[in-house]
């Protein structure tokens, strides 16, 4: 028993201290990604208006940065919850047995996570076999969907990490 | 049809057994293609979908207004437009609840999402109506109530992602949405003035004993040069609403600076909290899409289409019947599934319906038309028990009231928003007016 809980420790701990440093990361790149997207944006604005010379490739690179932006905050999400859920199931079967429906919910979130992340990688695959790239700064395609495919399946360890939180509140 | 009615019953499943909306429907979608079409093809799809949904420049106009949203909720101009709209008011009967929706209107021009409308406007406005001791049911019905106008004054959300299912120029849709918006003001106000009219008590004299700055001023400036210049750049194809959205948060960007609120430590946050409503927004787009594909394989949308058409009754009528399902509907749905679950089926039937000669005849503006109402029967879901979800932001706020008391509260405001469908549904004009 006491060795069951040594090892549930720790590997909350893992998920907690490790979690976190990630999630710091994951922010920090939101966040620049944004503000990359409205620089860029507005830059472009300016130069195509006053300067008379849009900036090359403006276009594409927000698709990519929109990508990007979308799938590192995907992980976020898990982690904080703020996917949407309909409230009323609980309603049905009461506050003490919601914890394990949410628990079998969130264990078929990280399944679909999963495989929507193995599937993303399968499609990088073959946009690296036809050597997809952008119009004009020729950007690889397939590591824009390998970066999609490597967050999806983070996220998938994310929904698998608040299985073990969760079961930090109750006595092991 | 059988195929796609067990569909929305797993869908219906899965989400009462607490599984995410965005997930379910990536689940229902995928599981439906598959049995219908094999699963090889189903799941090459979803991972296609997936990746294609969010490599857009269209879409990149969601967070970059949400960001914006995100950072005027930051400099507090929400202040200095509760305030400057108390002063203008604080004399009549009722004005402080009026001036709280005079303020959401104001603020909705700036902030796409009717949640951070409310959710903002409760920390302005509800220190004010308890100081001077409105009844809680008032005062938090009209903050809830006023929150919903944030998805149908642009710039919204909501009529982003409607623009995007059925590619109508946002711009447009846009444009449509003042007035019908500045409708839903009126309606509001006069809302406050009947219940003040029946329950004085409820809304106590103001002595007008509150300061009023400068900086005040500014704010609602700010506020409106932001709205004008995203109109304007908009309409007058300066830029395109992408483009719109990441001016307006360089603005906001900007105003929040001089209201000197900007550290690294509150850009994280903004940036954090842009990021898990970009996540969320875009979980439910990317599983509606794989979701709809299921439906229309299944051929739901032409069965309908087919039935609608055979049944002959007056466009109207149809009209009627849709905006009654919707309203039923958003009782149960959250605001944005709903939307993107619901309008790839009812838009080829709006579409298809005869309105005659007249501002209708040109199939444009019906679509125009539709996206309104769609929107503001959202926003009438959004007050609806027993899940409207602006009376549970508001209770997360101020946890000292109780649901039962928002729900009451908001009550008039209810029916203030089924007068005013009614009356976009009878005469067009009102949200084709910028556009005639």
């Amino acid at each position: 028993m006491s060795e069951q809980v040594s090892v549930g420790h720790r590997l909350r701990d893992w998920n907690g201290v490790i979690g976190a440093a990630i999630e710091r990361g994951l922010r920090w790149t939101a966040t620049a990604v944004l503000l990359a997207m409205v620089t860029l944006s507005c830059c472009d604005i300016v130069a195509r208006y006053v300067l008379n010379s849009p900036i090359r490739g403006a276009f594409e690179l927000t698709e990519v940065f929109l990508a990007i932006l979308v799938f590192v905050s995907l992980p976020l999400a898990v982690r904080h919850d703020s996917h949407i859920r309909i409230d009323f199931g609980r309603a049905l079967w009461g506050g003490k047995i919601d914890p394990l429906v949410v628990g079998v919910a969130d264990l078929i979130s990280a399944a679909v996570l999963t495989g929507l992340g193995y599937q993303l990688w399968e499609h990088a695959q073959k946009l690296q076999k036809y050597g997809q790239v952008t119009n004009s700064l020729e950007i690889p395609l397939s590591a824009v969907a390998y970066a999609a495919a490597c967050l999806c399946g983070l996220s998938a360890v994310f929904a698998f990490g608040r299985l073990l939180s969760k079961g930090a509140h109750k006595p092991l | 049809m059988i195929a796609s009615l067990l569909g929305f019953l797993s869908l219906f499943v899965l989400v009462t057994l607490r599984i995410p909306i965005g997930f379910a429907m990536i689940i229902v979608g995928a599981g439906g293609f598959g049995i219908l079409r094999g699963w090889s093809a189903s799941l090459t799809l979803a991972g296609n979908a997936s990746f294609d949904t969010v490599l857009s420049f269209t879409l990149s106009v969601i967070p970059l207004f949400v960001l914006m949203g995100n950072l005027l909720t930051l400099s507090g101009v929400s202040q200095s437009l509760f305030t400057t709209a108390h002063r203008a008011l604080y004399r009549l009967k009722g004005g402080l609840a009026m001036a709280t929706i005079v303020a959401c209107g104001g603020f909705s021009a700036v902030c796409g999402s009717s949640l951070a409308t409310a959710a903002t406007m409760s920390k302005v406005a509800m220190p004010s109506m308890r100081k001077v001791g409105y009844a809680d049911d008032l005062a938090t019905g009209s903050i809830a109530a006023g929150g919903t106008l944030g998805i149908l004054i642009p710039p919204s959300v909501i009529l982003i992602v409607y623009g995007l299912i059925t590619e109508v120029n946002i711009g447009h849709l846009f444009l449509a949405g003042i007035l019908p918006g500045l409708v839903g003001v009126g309606f509001y106000l006069a809302a406050v003035a009947v219940v003040v009219r029946l329950r004085p008590g409820s809304a106590p004299d103001d002595d007008g004993d509150f300061e009023t700055s400068r900086s005040d001023l500014w704010g609602v400036i700010a506020v409106l040069a932001l709205f004008s210049t995203i109109m304007i750049g908009i309409y007058g194809g300066f830029f395109t609403p992408s483009e719109a959205a990441a001016v307006g948060a360089g603005f906001a960007f900007c105003i929040a600076y001089f209201c000197g609120v900007l550290t690294i430590e509150k850009i994280l946050e903004v940036g954090l909290s842009t990021a898990l409503t970009t996540a969320m927004i875009f979980l439910l787009v990317i599983g509606a899409e794989i979701f709809s594909n299921f439906i229309s394989f299944a051929g739901l949308p032409d069965e309908i289409l087919t039935w609608v058409t055979e049944l002959d009754a007056s466009p109207y009528v149809v009209m009627l019947v849709i905006a009654l399902i919707y309203v039923i509907l958003g009782t149960v749905l959250e605001s944005l599934s709903m939307i993107l679950l619901t309008v790839p089926i009812f838009f080829p039937v709006v579409l298809s319906l005869d309105f005659g000669t007249g501002v209708l005849s040109d199939p444009d503006m019906v679509a125009i038309w539709f996206g309104i109402v769609v929107v503001v029967v959202t926003e009438i879901s959004l007050i609806s028990p027993p899940i409207g979800l602006n009376v549970f932001v508001l209770r997360t706020v101020l946890p000292d009231v109780s649901i039962s008391t928002i729900f009451r509260g908001v009550l008039p405001f209810w029916m203030a928003d089924l007068l005013r469908l009614l009356l976009l549904l009878s005469v067009p004009q009102i949200t084709l007016f910028f556009l005639l």
